[in-house]
Formats: structure tokens, sequence, C-alpha cells
């Protein structure tokens, strides 16, 4: 079927537009009020401009197409240059819909399908489709096994509002709010710039105490609107698993939602921060196969009880489970992991606080030599995370931990391992020593050292056991799945 | 541990890379001795510079075609394990990565007129993650080592993925 999106794509697309203009316009509209300039000609300007945006919509919409037959997908689209995208359906790694502000009021969605591709964008984009229409072509995308499986059961799962509100609250996300509001305050610096003078000038007769606690309510302020802010990116959060299909979708204005088999993880991540440990919560996210964009990486839960997370994974992803990691790192390997950074930092030092010294009059000049201090921290903080670095194998999964002041577990499946690489440098070849790294679909890698080479040889051991459905003749076949 | 054997570059690799090194490298020198010309004749300058950028490439270029080819002929071994392929290389660095051959996704072989004279083949073995590269192998048993990792092209990976 050949067919064209919503006739209110023409709005969407019209509103996309002007609101992207949105900020130069308004500028010079209100400059020209302040100037007293405006008049019927400004009108007839505005009044084209919207007419031509209209138009453009309009043509978009009309050469806006696509086909969906049994084994591809195919894009049509441009007024001038135009441009058409076929994919293969079974080269599909994932679907998802996204829902923007204006989409949501509207009804309408977004549905992208990536493939594996190395392109950073997903493969086909469709814009302005009904929000039913979307939901109904994700699941004749589907293959048809999956369709008639659609009956099954189905588990849900979301996260209540003081949860997400205290992930927020945590998150350390003031900074970013905080930037947020420094940006505003430039733009709209020029036009409330008399008034901002005014209240400084008010401002000057309070006392230090007044002002103290004023500048911590503007602090109060910014920190519960990066809660809010938190809230709204993964408010109404909820992961639906029907058969082996997971549906995850969060964001109350902006709503996203991707659609995955299970078999499509490439690796589950356990992230505690030190604040989070504190309290037992963890945050979980996967990596799924797509294209290099963002979605490589989709949080899965962003504050879960520690002690919860394995009934989680029993339910919604049965392939992972904890284990305890069996291989420490090799203690000869630190000296090794700490030097030259230590090297660095101190040469770099002394050649920054001979420059301050010899340059600088001041006796303040001294101070520099506080930079000094940075090489204990350093090397506790890296003894500390280097002590902490582990890997383990168990039931087909392999689990690297690396803990700085973050602690990070990445659990993967032995078969989504492509490449798996031990490395050494030649002058410590001899220490019997390496660094291990894996190397998964999608240019995703981690890695860990030093560990011992006997730990290695067991690792690549497990590894190397048969990747066939059917394993060759005369092998023998160990493998536990 | 296997017992398969681990296979080498053959000994007249070291010459096929010296010698593709040297169109670039004798490029370089006719680029520097011309600059220099010109400065020294018609710019009447005195280009210690010169001297100074020439040193630098000395002390790159020596290593390089001298050692270089050597160590790579040293360090570099392949072997195809039962379902595995596994590349020891590195110079500085020793590096063993280990690829099972299913999930090889294509292998391009190339040969210049170097290699062709010295009957060698270079093969870049790619998966969906990246690639190994082995250079300046013996043509014969490139070949031998592309037959091998195609037959596994044929068989069915055990993860099969689903939508």
């Amino acid at each position: 079927m050949t067919r064209r999106v919503h006739p209110l794509f023409i709005v969407m697309s019209s509103i996309s537009i002007i609101r992207s203009l949105l900020i130069p316009f308004a500028a010079l509209i209100l400059n020209a009020i302040r100037k007293g300039e405006i008049n019927t000609y400004t009108w007839i300007g505005v009044s084209v401009g919207i007419l031509f945006v209209l138009l453009y919509g309009i043509a978009s919409w009309y050469f806006y197409t696509f086909t969906i037959d049994t084994e591809t997908i195919r894009v049509r689209k441009g007024i001038f240059q135009k441009s058409e995208r076929t994919t293969q359906r079974k080269r599909i790694e994932s679907i998802g819909i996204q829902q923007n502000v204006i989409e949501r009021l509207l009804r309408l969605a977004t549905l992208t399908v990536e493939t594996s591709s190395e392109s950073g964008s997903p493969e086909v984009e469709l814009k302005g489709i009904r929000l039913d229409f979307a939901k109904q072509l994700k699941s004749s995308i589907k293959n048809e096994e999956q369709i008639t499986e659609e009956q099954q059961k189905e588990v849900a799962y979301t996260i209540p509002i003081r949860d997400l509100a205290l992930a927020g609250a945590l998150s350390g996300r003031v900074g970013l709010a905080l930037v947020g509001i420094w940006t505003a305050y430039q733009f709209v610096d020029r036009f409330i710039d008399r008034y901002i003078n005014r209240l400084f000038q008010e401002l000057s007769h309070f006392s230090l105490l007044v002002l103290t606690t004023l500048g911590l309510l503007v602090l109060l302020i910014v920190y519960i609107g990066s809660i809010i802010v938190y809230i709204l990116k993964y408010g109404s959060y909820r992961a639906v698993l029907q058969d082996r299909r997971l549906l995850i979708g969060y964001g109350m204005l902006n709503r996203t939602e991707v659609a995955f088999h299970a078999d499509k993880i490439q690796a589950l991540v356990i992230q505690e921060s030190w604040i989070q440990r504190l309290i037992g919560r963890a945050s979980l996210s996967l990596h799924i196969i797509s294209a290099s964009g963002e979605k490589e990486r989709l949080l899965l839960h962003p504050f879960i009880r520690t002690n919860e997370v394995d009934a989680f994974l029993t339910t919604y992803l049965p392939r992972f489970r904890q284990f305890s990691p069996q291989h420490e790192v090799a203690p000869s390997g630190f000296r090794y992991r700490v030097r030259w950074p230590l090297l660095g930092y101190t040469l770099l030092f002394t050649a920054l606080s001979s420059v301050v010294i010899i340059v600088l009059d001041s006796s303040w000049r001294f101070l520099i030599l506080l930079l000094f201090l940075w090489l204990p921290v350093y090397y506790f903080a890296v003894r500390s995370g280097y002590r902490k670095t582990r890997f383990g194998t168990g039931h087909d999964l392999l689990m690297l931990r690396k803990q700085w002041v973050q602690k990070e577990t990445v659990y993967t499946p032995r078969l989504k391992i492509e490449e798996l690489t031990w490395s050494v440098s030649r002058w410590l070849e001899a220490k019997e020593i390496a660094r291990i790294e894996i190397q998964l679909r999608g240019n995703t890698a981690f890695n860990a050292l030093y560990f011992e080479r006997t730990d290695i040889d067991t690792l690549q051991r497990w590894y190397k056991q048969s990747f066939l459905s059917t394993p060759l003749a005369g092998e023998a076949e160990t493998d536990d799945e | 541990m296997s017992t398969v054997q681990w296979h080498a570059l053959p000994e007249r690799s070291i010459r096929a890379e010296r010698l593709g090194l040297l169109p670039l490298h004798a490029l370089i020198a006719v680029i520097l001795i011309g600059t220099t010309i010109t400065q020294v004749m018609w710019l009447d300058l005195t280009p210690w510079w010169m001297g100074v950028v020439g040193l630098l490439w000395l002390i790159y270029f020596i290593p390089r075609i001298v050692y270089i080819p050597v160590l790579r002929l040293k360090y570099m071994r392949y072997r195809i394990d039962e379902e595995f392929l596994v590349v020891r290389h590195g110079i500085f660095f020793r590096r063993e990565v280990t690829v099972p051959l299913v999930k090889v996704q294509l292998i391009d072989s190339q040969t210049g007129p170097i290699l062709r004279r010295y009957d060698l083949i270079t093969l870049d073995i790619r998966t969906a993650s990246g690639f190994a590269t082995l250079t300046r192998l013996d043509r014969a048993q490139g070949e031998e080592l592309r037959i091998q990792v195609e037959r596994f092209a044929k068989l069915e990976e055990r993860e099969e993925e689903s939508l």
C-alpha cells in the first residue's frame, strides 16, 4: 500500500517551522513595538511569512509518501530534492514511536525503524501519522509469528512518581538546570535589563542575611526545577513485556516508546552512584542494537531497589541474572596502572607551578603548590577503583565490574560478544598480566585492566565454546544454553 | 589448549613491506631536498629548520623501515582454532584477538604490484563490530584461510535474532 501521512502533518510541520523561527521573529516584533514602528506592513509581512510556511507544509505533505509491502518499507519525500529510502523488513532491529508536544496535542506520532547499519539516524522516520495507525503499523511490521502470539500474557511495570522524584533529586542535574537558567537570562537580558537594574538597587538596601536567604531560595527553586524536568522526562514510565518483546515508553511531554525483542539486547548495565549505593538503589540501562544514535543505550529503570533487581530481571530479562564475579585484578598490576598518569600529573604541576612562582610577584603565588594535593587523592581513588575491578563468567553471561565514584556492572551474553581481546604493552609482557576488552555490535566496547594471564586463559576457554546451532562433527559441545 | 599450529608471515613479507614504504618516503625525501634547495638558492636563507625536519623524518624512517617489518614478522601469528580465528599482533603492545568465525561478515582480499611480485596477499576480515587485517600473508595460506572462513559463513549461528 502506498499512502500519505495524515493531513494534520501540514499543521505539525508548519508549527515546527514557525516554532524554530519564533525567537528571531519575537525579537524583531518586540523591538518594533518598543520603538513604536509597528504598522500595516509589519502585519502583511508576518501574514505572507505564515502563508509561505503553510504552502511549504502542504507541498511537503503531498510529496511525503510511504509504501509497506511484504519485504520492504519505502519512504519518499522532498519537494525539490527528492529522496527515496528503502529498508528490508528482515533487517529491522527496532521500531519506536515518539511523540513530541505538538504531536501529542494533535494525537499524531513519529514511527522510527532502525536497522544495524552504521548511519547515525534511524533508517526510516515516518512523521505525522495517527498514533493508533502508528501502533497498528508497528504490529504489522512485526513478523507473522509474533502477531499470532499477540494474545499471550502481558506483564507491565510502572515507576511511582515518588521514586522518580527521588531519582531526580539525587541525579545531580542541578548544574544543567543552572546552565539553562543562565542561558535563558542571557537571552532575555536586553529586554528586562532596566528591571533587573532596579531590582539590584532595591536589593542593595537589604541586609546580608536577607540576601543569603534569597540566594538560597533561588537555588532551591532551581533544584526543584531540575526534579520537575527529570519527572517530565521519565514520567509515565511503562515497560511492557509481551512474549519476549519489550516495549519501553517514557516522557510526559515528549514521549519516547521503543519496542524490541529481548534477543536484541547486547548488554545490561547496572549503575550505582555513591549516593544511590548509600540508599540501596541502582539504575538499569540496556545496550540494544540500533544505529549509533542515542537509542543505543536505553534506560530500563532509573531507580530500582538493589534487592529488587533479581526479581525484576527474572520477569523482564530472564536471560540476565546477577552473580558474583570470580576473578579479581592482579594486585601487582596497580603500579603499572597508576605510574604514567602520576608521572604526567607531577610533570604538569611542576611546570605549571614553576611558571606561576617565577612570573607572579604576589606572596599568594605559592598557593599553586596546593595542586600537588591532587596526587595523593588521585593515587588513593585509582587504587580503590582498581582493587574493585572484577570479571566473572556464568551461565553464558560475562560480567565486568568497575568502580570509581560510580559502580558500573556490565552483563553481556557470550553469544553477543563479537571479539574478545587481551593486550599488554611489550614492557609488561613478562609480568603475566593483561588488559581485557570485549567488542559488541555497534562499536560498543568494554574493557578492564589488569588481570592475571591465567584468569584470562580461563576467560578465553569460556568464550571459545561453540557459537554454532549445530556443532561441528567430532567436537565437544559443552555449552549450556 | 588447542594443538592447532600458529601460522606466521613468510620471511619475504619483510622485503615486501620495505619496498611498499619506499615510494612514499622517496617522495618525502624529494620534497625535503627540493624545499631546502629552494630556500638556499632563491630565498637566500640558511634553513637550519629543514635540518630539524630532516632529522625528525630520519628518526621515524629508519626504525620504520629497518626494525618494524622484522618485529612484525616476529610477533604476528594467527590460527584457526576450531571455530575461532585467533590473531596475535602488535609491535609495542601485544594483542591477542579471538573472533568467532560465524560472526565474520565479509572478507576482502587485496594484492598490489609489490604483493603480487612476492606472492603475498592482504586479508581484511570484518565482523559487525570491527575487523582484523592480516597483512602480507603467503598467498596460498591466505586463500586457505579464506576458504576456511567462508565455510563458516554457510553455517547457522546459534544466536538467531528475531524482531
